[in-house]
């Protein structure tokens, strides 16, 4: 584990003075990193907020060990993040690199680079769930929480059986539709 | 692989017995298109879980990070001003259209908004030909017609939850926000499925009542993984 998983750690327990010290050592480099790259001041603030949501969502299980500096992890994730929004913008590619003023080692890189992908699978796994249809969106969410299954199904006025054949429809029907998603398809070729 | 589906949930979710579990696990060694769909439904299992878990401490780290943001980034230098006077005549022309716009209500938010109420049949007895019907005057906007249909049905039967939180929606429908609490709170602060959308209507029926500071309690607990999260975050502004 690296020591800098005390950033990871002051996120999960939302930790003002901890999160204070992470916009304090990096909110300076992702603001040279985007202002140099056809972005302001307000959206590297944007950027780095959903920056460091994303870490918080892929480490909410308690299970996610740094093994890279986080600098290089939280710079990968916005370096990504900027990248799709200056394509969501049409704009052009980048003025500069956006790794000048960084200095990233190549297993490092790697590293973060393969936590900032695995922060993509799962967003697009959660976008690929909010296109089905109300009722599947319903059943996955439920049974995916802490409650037991017949006490779901007892709540949302099914029977046992038909939330359990439903669900995996609907896992089946989530299952393919990812399959289909072009970042899926990619790993698989 | 379709007939293998239910058998890959139930072994997911720990449901096959023993010897169920021993025949699909010799399977899965047997099968490699079985393991490599189990494996791919184990992934989104995980994905999901932990996001619906994230979903729950978002909206507090959420606030934190804004809050951090707006301190650190007022405290260093604007780096914009020049630009910000460039923009700031066509801005100021479109924030006199969006105001005249507005004025017309082409913008604003209907927080009263009902969902659907899904009319599968799904219990198999007596009550899905009632649960239909008040499903049809739901969707239709008959509210005093599923307010009175379901108000039998939760009598009925109290545990489901369903049944409870559509006559709350009925009661907001019917423009009854007292009632529409009254019947909300319950679910609103369990931990049902419901849970997270019944705070959201919570909420609403709170802010017609003139009860804005409880109202923005329950808008703020509504979180991310709720439809209604991103109404709830405009009606939480609007509240401020």
């Amino acid at each position: 584990m690296h020591p800098d998983q005390r950033y990871i750690n002051y996120l999960q327990q939302n930790d003002r003075k901890g999160i204070t010290e992470i916009y304090q050592q990096f909110a300076g480099k992702v603001t040279r990193m985007i202002c140099h790259n056809n972005g302001d001041e307000s959206d590297a603030a944007d950027v780095l907020q959903e920056a460091l949501a994303a870490i918080y969502r892929l480490s909410a299980d308690g299970k996610f060990t740094l093994t890279c500096p986080f600098e290089a992890f939280l710079i990968t994730v916005c370096k990504r993040k900027w990248l799709n929004a200056l394509k969501k913008k049409s704009i052009s590619p980048v003025t500069k690199s956006l790794d000048d003023g960084f200095t990233i080692e190549q297993h490092e890189e790697t590293e973060a680079r393969q936590y900032a992908e695995q922060i993509e699978r799962e967003s697009t796994v959660m976008q690929v769930l909010e296109t089905m249809g109300e009722k599947c969106r319903e059943i996955i969410r439920a049974c995916m929480g802490k409650q037991h299954q017949e006490q779901v199904a007892e709540q949302l006025g099914l029977t046992y059986a038909y939330l359990r054949k439903k669900k995996s429809e609907c896992m089946a029907q989530l299952g393919k539709l990812v399959r289909a998603h072009p970042l899926f398809k990619q790993e698989e070729r | 692989m379709e007939h293998y589906f239910e058998h890959i949930q139930d072994y997911l979710d720990g449901l096959l017995t023993p010897e169920e579990r021993h025949v699909f696990e010799q399977e899965l060694q047997r099968n490699a298109a079985l393991r490599e769909e189990t494996n791919h439904q184990r992934e989104l299992h995980a994905i999901i879980g932990k996001h619906r878990r994230a979903a729950e401490g978002l909206p507090a780290l959420q606030e934190t990070l804004r809050q951090v943001s707006d301190k650190h980034f007022a405290d260093r230098p604007a780096l914009k001003k020049r630009r910000v006077i460039t923009w700031l005549i066509p801005v100021a022309a479109a924030a006199c259209l969006l105001v005249a716009f507005n004025f017309f209500g082409w913008f604003t938010t209907d927080f009263n908004q009902l969902p659907e109420m899904s009319l599968a049949v799904t219990r198999g007895d007596a009550s899905d030909t009632d649960y239909e019907e008040a499903a049809r005057a739901f969707n239709a906007t008959d509210y005093d017609r599923s307010a009175k249909l379901l108000a039998a049905l939760v009598q009925r039967d109290t545990t489901v939850i369903r049944y409870q939180f559509f006559l709350g929606l009925s009661h907001i429908g019917q423009q009854d926000y007292h009632r529409a609490a009254a019947q909300l709170r319950s679910i609103a602060d369990g931990p049902s499925v419901f849970a997270d959308d019944a705070r959201y209507f919570m909420a609403v029926a709170l802010w017609h009542i003139g009860n804005e500071q409880q109202a923005a309690n329950y808008a703020k607990q509504v979180t991310v993984s709720s439809l209604y999260y991103e109404k709830a975050e405009k009606l939480l502004r609007k509240l401020q």
